[in-house]
């Protein structure tokens, strides 16, 4: 089966099989097509032309409910999930009709399903109360709420931590064992090899490989979704060149030339950040963010990282504690017990930028072009018009030149962001964010759902901006990339803040400890 | 921005289901009544559009109607929902009347731009008041607003048997504007007035703000993504207020050229209904302020061929409210089925 989107062909004729009790792995670099194979098989978009089967039935999905009822079920990146509900609640949504709900039978349903698959799901837990891995796994059990035959997971792993990752895993090996053929869109290369057979990988709309994973080596995988082939001399220059650039390379510490008698550029002290449902995340948290370094904060997402960097842009108070961030060039300092002068546009003005974590609700409006989207941040140097008329001819320019930087996936720059591929999406807040000389980065998951080019593209224009003189507080869950870019680190766990330390001090073992709140 | 092929498409198709929506009601409501449906029609067109008389009546009506529609659509825009042009406008009329003695024996251009301006000031305060509710208190600006229309309402019952009255004080109505206080008339043996060329004005001037000036882009932004706004650094409460007070002062204007240019005078119901068919207008228009003049051109005609056909037929005259409701309806729900077929983005 093959779409095209006007005359943008996003996927390519292609055939894929997925056999019962087998897990495929279809990988790629953003763009690459991946979302729009999971749409046509799940019944979101409808193919182009080709054609589909399920057990020999020939399959005309018109929606999601039918692929549904067909025996297919996805789990989205995005879940849609209704906060207020309860877990038995939401699994029963959808399925029943107008008459009354049987509570007890749904119950028992989320209970027998959650034991036989090794989740622990509270079917009276509010959804608003769980957890990414815990929403994860609602997800999971709507999709398993009718006699599937195949599942699609789209990049199931990118949101949890490792130990929900584990767990995630072992259900993927017991539906395996069930007899459920498993579609599982990854960027992790991981993932491939701990738990699929197969591997597909697409590679600008075409299927460049479908083999079993027993043939692959993380080499060849690589070269495959960067350059669509493994065999070719240049294609492997590429992938080593870039596994290197990725890989096990340690960054120097930024050259320490403006060490004497140098101001922090951000002060925290005494921070306590509340939850927007009024608990306290952290407390106790002090550090100073100084120019020219890469400050990590690591641990389990949602014990204060959002918080934090709400706080630190503007678009929150903390509960207690302060935070001062120099405006330079002899201006006064902003202190967030200002409230009144405690703004995103204050701070964006004394240069400050902000990478956010939720890309769909901050980072863009989807409605809008790629030149509008790159107009959204607020510069000290107006560079799109200083005084009230917009400079459209500059903004456009500077569109262009961040889609050939960036090497973003477009029609062009008067696409709405929204049809773009969320890799693609993120390339464009960083090109916006980063352009330009800020002073200081507030960098939230800056390669969460990216792909491997990217993400040592990401890396690089950080440890750029660190080089120029930027402060950087990067926030990641990821602890490889925290210990391959950070000069210092702090770890959030169990609502306190442990360090910083040294990056040079820091190894897995003693953040390990950090990270799970028991060592001191 | 270039429409791509497909989005024209549904948005025609959007229109077409709007035209059927509303025609479908007026058929069924005109054989209710026992009248021919095609005299009906006859007589709806002919008497708005194909007769000098009618044409001319119909700009007069919209002149108004542009621009409140203007005000409207530059508050939708920013997802902010102006329900109350009606009270803005009566306030800044009466502001503006209420002026008018003082501006006795000023040159003439100055006088009426004084008075315009009066006319701009009241309805900005009025807009703005419900805009400060919103930004300051949280205060829902539907609510508001339409609750501000009932204290306009009777602020202006009570101006016009008081402090207002005409001198002779029989009569619920301000004295008559002096002659140097009259908008022109713009062309001889017609009502239309130089209003037509503010509104034209204030045309181009709204789409520049929307168009080319970094605030306009800031209320796209807000009404496409408020956190995203947020985040990039736009003032959000700032916004809220002037876009209020813009769009008041533009429903003010709309009822001071109204009785600079029309009327004389002003006096209760002297502009029924014309901030809820200025929403009708925004939004028929799909708030681009280029289209706003045509969607009042085209509810303008509508206005006067219905009050034809209630002159010379059986069919009543608060049809034309219930074919705009079904206008305004057909729209949601029209915007609401092409949102659903172009939600699957790749």
């Amino acid at each position: 089966m093959f779409k095209r989107y006007g005359d943008v062909t996003a996927v390519a004729p292609l055939s894929l099989a997925v056999r019962a009790g087998e897990v495929l792995a279809l990988v790629g670099e953003n763009g690459a097509g991946k979302s729009t194979v999971v749409n046509m098989v799940g019944g979101m978009t409808q193919p182009t032309g080709g054609s589909m089967r399920l057990d020999g039935r020939p399959l005309e999905l018109g929606s999601p409910r039918e692929a549904h009822a067909e025996g297919i079920g996805v789990v989205q990146q995005h879940y849609a999930l209704v906060p207020s509900f309860t877990v038995a609640e939401m699994l029963a949504l959808g399925d029943s009709g107008l008459t009354g709900l049987d509570r007890r039978a749904i119950r028992a349903r989320v209970e027998e399903l959650s034991s036989e698959l090794g989740m622990m799901v509270d079917p009276d837990a509010q959804i608003g109360s769980l957890d990414v891995a815990g929403q994860q796994r609602v997800e999971i059990l709507r999709a398993l709420s009718r006699d599937i035959r195949l599942l699609v997971l789209d990049e199931p792993s990118a949101v949890l931590n490792p130990e929900d990752t584990d767990r995630l895993f072992q259900t993927i090996a017991r539906l395996r064992e069930r007899g459920i053929g498993i579609i599982l869109v990854t960027h992790k290369l991981g993932d491939v090899f701990r738990a699929c057979d197969r591997a597909a990988v697409l590679h600008s709309g075409n299927l460049v490989a479908d083999r079993p994973v027993a043939e692959l080596d993380e080499e060849r995988l690589v070269s495959l979704i960067i350059a669509g082939q493994d065999d070719a001399e240049d294609a492997t220059k590429v992938a080593r060149a870039v596994s290197a650039d990725f890989g096990d390379r340690r960054v120097e510490p930024a050259p320490r030339s403006s060490d004497t008698n140098r101001e922090p550029l951000v002060s925290v002290r005494d921070l306590a950040l509340n939850r927007p449902n009024g608990s306290t995340a952290v407390e106790g948290v002090s550090f100073n963010l100084n120019a020219g370094e890469i400050f990590a904060i690591a641990g389990v997402d949602g014990n204060g990282q959002s918080e934090l960097v709400a706080c630190l842009a503007g678009l929150a108070l903390p509960a207690s504690g302060h935070i001062t961030v120099s405006a330079g060039d002899a201006r006064s300092t902003l202190d967030s017990r200002n409230h009144a002068h405690w703004t995103p546009g204050a701070l964006r003005m004394a240069g400050v930028v902000h990478i956010p974590d939720d890309r769909g609700r901050q980072g863009i409006a989807a409605a809008l072009s790629l030149v509008q989207n790159l107009m959204i941040s607020r510069r000290p140097d107006e560079r799109f018009g200083r005084g009230p008329i917009l400079n459209r001819a500059r903004a456009r320019a500077q569109t262009q030149t961040a889609i050939v930087d960036y090497a973003i996936r477009t029609e062009g720059p008067d696409q709405p962001i929204g049809r773009l591929s969320g890799g693609n999406q993120q390339k464009l807040v960083l090109a916006r964010e980063l352009s330009g000389a800020p002073r200081i980065v507030l960098a939230a998951h800056p390669s969460r759902g990216l792909d491997v080019r990217t993400i040592a593209a990401v890396q690089g224009h950080l440890l750029a901006a660190r080089d120029r003189g930027a402060a950087v507080l990067l926030v990641s869950a990821d602890l490889g990339e925290t210990l391959r870019l950070a000069d210092r680190i702090m770890v959030f766990a169990a609502g306190t803040a442990r360090g910083p330390i040294a990056a040079a001090e820091a190894d897995e073992a003693r953040l390990g400890g950090w990270l799970t709140g028991r060592a001191a | 921005m270039s429409a791509a092929a497909p989005a024209a498409r549904s948005e025609a198709r959007a229109a077409a289901l709007v035209l059927i929506v509303g025609a479908l009601i007026l058929l069924g409501l005109v054989l209710a009544v026992g009248e021919n449906p095609l005299t009906v029609l006859w007589t709806m067109v002919e008497s708005a559009l194909l007769t000098a008389n009618g044409l001319a009546d119909t700009a007069v009506r919209a002149i108004p109607l542009c621009l409140i529609g203007l005000g409207v659509a530059l508050a939708f825009r920013a997802g902010v929902f102006n329900i109350g042009a009606d009270g803005q406008l009566l306030i800044g009329t009466a502001l503006a009347v209420a002026c008018a003695p003082l501006l006795a024996g000023w040159p003439v251009p100055l006088g009426i731009a004084a008075l315009l301006v009066a006319g701009v000031v009241g309805g900005a305060v009025w807009g703005g008041l419900a805009g400060v509710l919103k930004a300051r208190f949280g205060a829902n600006e539907i609510i508001a607003t339409i609750m501000l229309n009932y204290v306009a309402i009777e602020l202006l019952g009570w101006l016009v048997r008081g402090p207002l009255q005409e001198p002779m004080g029989i009569f619920p109505q301000s004295a008559r504007l002096e002659e140097a206080l009259r908008l022109p008339t713009l062309i001889d043996g017609t009502r239309i007035s130089a209003g037509l060329i503010i509104a034209l004005a204030a045309v181009l001037a709204v789409w520049f703000i929307v168009a080319r000036l970094r605030y306009g882009y800031s209320l796209t932004l807000i009404g496409q993504n408020v956190e995203a706004a947020r985040y990039g650094g736009v003032r959000i409460g700032w916004i809220t207020v002037s876009v209020m007070a813009l769009s008041g002062g533009l429903a003010g204007l709309a009822g001071i050229v109204e009785v600079s240019g029309l009327h004389g005078r002003i006096q209760e119901g002297f502009a029924p209904g014309f901030g809820i068919t200025g929403i009708a207008v925004a939004l028929l228009a799909r708030l681009d302020p280029l289209r706003v003049p045509i969607a009042a051109f085209a509810f303008a005609a509508l206005y006067v061929g219905s009050a034809n056909v209630a002159r010379s037929t059986d069919v009543p005259f608060p049809l034309v409210h219930i074919i705009e409701a079904a206008i305004i309806l057909g729209f949601l729900a029209a915007t609401l089925l092409k949102r659903k077929g172009g939600a699957a983005a790749p």
